[in-house]
């Protein structure tokens, strides 16, 4: 088995500390950051939001993967820096004003992240002023907005309004998500795209990216 | 559980509470073996402070045009018509507490830690709803069904049904000074890890899930009813 395959098996293992050790053997032999940022940490991110879509791994597992992932990342950053290895994009993504809920959000994030997207994480009870504040210093091109009430999804589509009196919605692609938001609520508040679950989320948000 | 009296309504506290070994079984599973001794840690600070509390009241159904608990006009025709005849209702609020809402926050920085901290003010929260429950059965000789309707869970009674909930059970103000819950502007309950019904008597078995259109929802208790 290369050894880049170990990664994304240790990786989806949630194993850290084998993610580390394995990340720094895979240097030393020299192979690229980026090639262990693809073919390892990345890899493994996917297989494991397959997984979750499919119901074949939960919440935690995820999150402990995600973990694994991080640490492995933050040991190659020097190593992508120098290799002139750039993110697939930004991505600004929050908890809409009101909701104080963000672990949907942070699965989202990690999801994302796990497929080479930059987010930028606003945290919870964003508002429009925060979200277009952070679109225009990062020039991110993809909005992502949580909501868990019905009370809050309703801020979604103000978040939407604000984007547009700022002359940036055009220029970004807002995705909308959250247990009580459906399809049906995105079309009505113009939203880009709906995804019900956070290995979707990182997908279509991919999409955007690349098309 | 100690249960004190505070004008018409009781308070009722749980302290040092340990986790069974069920209960710690099942949050390490939450966790792999590299990551093990990182939540047993998280679950010896949280028994260090826990302080999970109930607000519950129990009341005569007052049912004539409109129906009314302690005062208060239930404006919600679902509500009204669950409790309409019933001789009394329990409301209640059932929180994890502020102390472990409080602490939790200590962990927003990590992902999975956070969500650690938040499936450990699930169990506190559920520790605390058991006896509530346990109490309001033995102490009122419930032998049938203690059913309970509650703000947020069916369209019929969505979130904002928090006021007329808090209402009865003396307000905003006065809830956030016994037992530190409140709602805020989305109606959305502090510390989130908190719960609020009306339970009622009732001769069949009823739960908010026969109602609600969530089929694959893993807290399913009861067939829906189509």
């Amino acid at each position: 088995m290369s050894i880049t395959a170990q990664i994304n098996e240790m990786l989806q293992k949630g194993k850290a500390k084998d993610v580390k050790a394995l990340v720094n053997q895979a240097l030393e032999e020299g192979i690229t950051a980026k090639e262990i940022l693809n073919d390892g940490l990345i890899s493994g991110m996917v297989e494991i939001g397959d997984k979750f879509k499919e119901n074949k791994v939960y919440v935690p597992e995820v999150l402990i993967a995600a973990r694994a992932m991080n640490q492995g990342v933050a040991i190659l950053k020097p190593y992508l820096t120098k290799e002139g290895v750039e993110p697939v994009g930004k991505a600004v993504i929050c908890t809409v004003k009101g909701d104080l809920h963000d672990i949907g959000k942070n699965l989202v994030k990690m999801m994302m992240e796990g497929v080479g997207i930059e987010c930028i994480d606003l945290g919870v009870d964003a508002d429009g002023d925060k979200i277009v504040a952070a679109v225009k210093e990062s020039g991110a091109k993809v909005v992502c907005l949580s909501a868990l009430l019905t009370t809050t999804m309703v801020n979604q589509g103000e978040i939407i309004e604000a984007l547009k009196a700022a002359g940036l919605r055009d220029k970004v692609k807002v995705m909308v998500g959250g247990a009580p938001v459906t399809q049906k609520f995105a079309d009505e508040i113009g939203a880009d795209a709906y995804t019900s679950d956070a290995a979707s989320a990182a997908e279509v948000a991919l999409s955007f990216f690349k098309n | 559980m100690k249960i004190t009296k505070t004008g018409d309504f009781y308070v009722g506290e749980l302290t040092d509470i340990k986790l069974s070994e069920a209960e710690i079984k099942r949050l390490l599973k939450l966790s792999n073996e590299d990551t093990e001794e990182e939540i047993l840690d998280m679950i010896a600070e949280a028994e260090k402070i826990a302080y999970p509390k109930a607000l519950f009241g129990v009341f005569q159904v007052e049912s004539s045009k409109t129906v009314k608990v302690h005062g208060v006009e239930i404006d919600s025709p679902f509500v009204a018509e669950k409790l309409k005849g019933k001789h009394r209702c329990f409301p209640y609020i059932i929180t994890c507490g502020t102390e472990l809402n409080d602490w939790s926050t200590g962990y927003s920085d990590d992902p999975l830690a956070e969500y650690w901290a938040d499936q450990i003010k699930i169990v506190y929260l559920d520790k605390m709803f058991k006896e509530y429950y346990t109490y309001v059965k033995l102490e009122y000789q419930i032998e049938k069904y203690l059913a309970a309707v509650n703000p947020g869970s069916l369209a019929a009674w969505p979130i904002t049904g928090e006021e007329l909930q808090f209402n009865i059970l003396g307000g905003n103000d006065f809830i956030k000074k016994t037992i530190g819950v409140y709602y805020a502007e989305s109606f959305l309950m502090i510390p989130s890890k908190s719960m609020s019904g009306i339970q009622f008597l009732s001769e069949e078995h009823y739960e908010n899930c026969m109602y609600c259109p969530l089929d694959d929802c893993p807290n399913r208790r009861a067939k829906r009813i189509q």
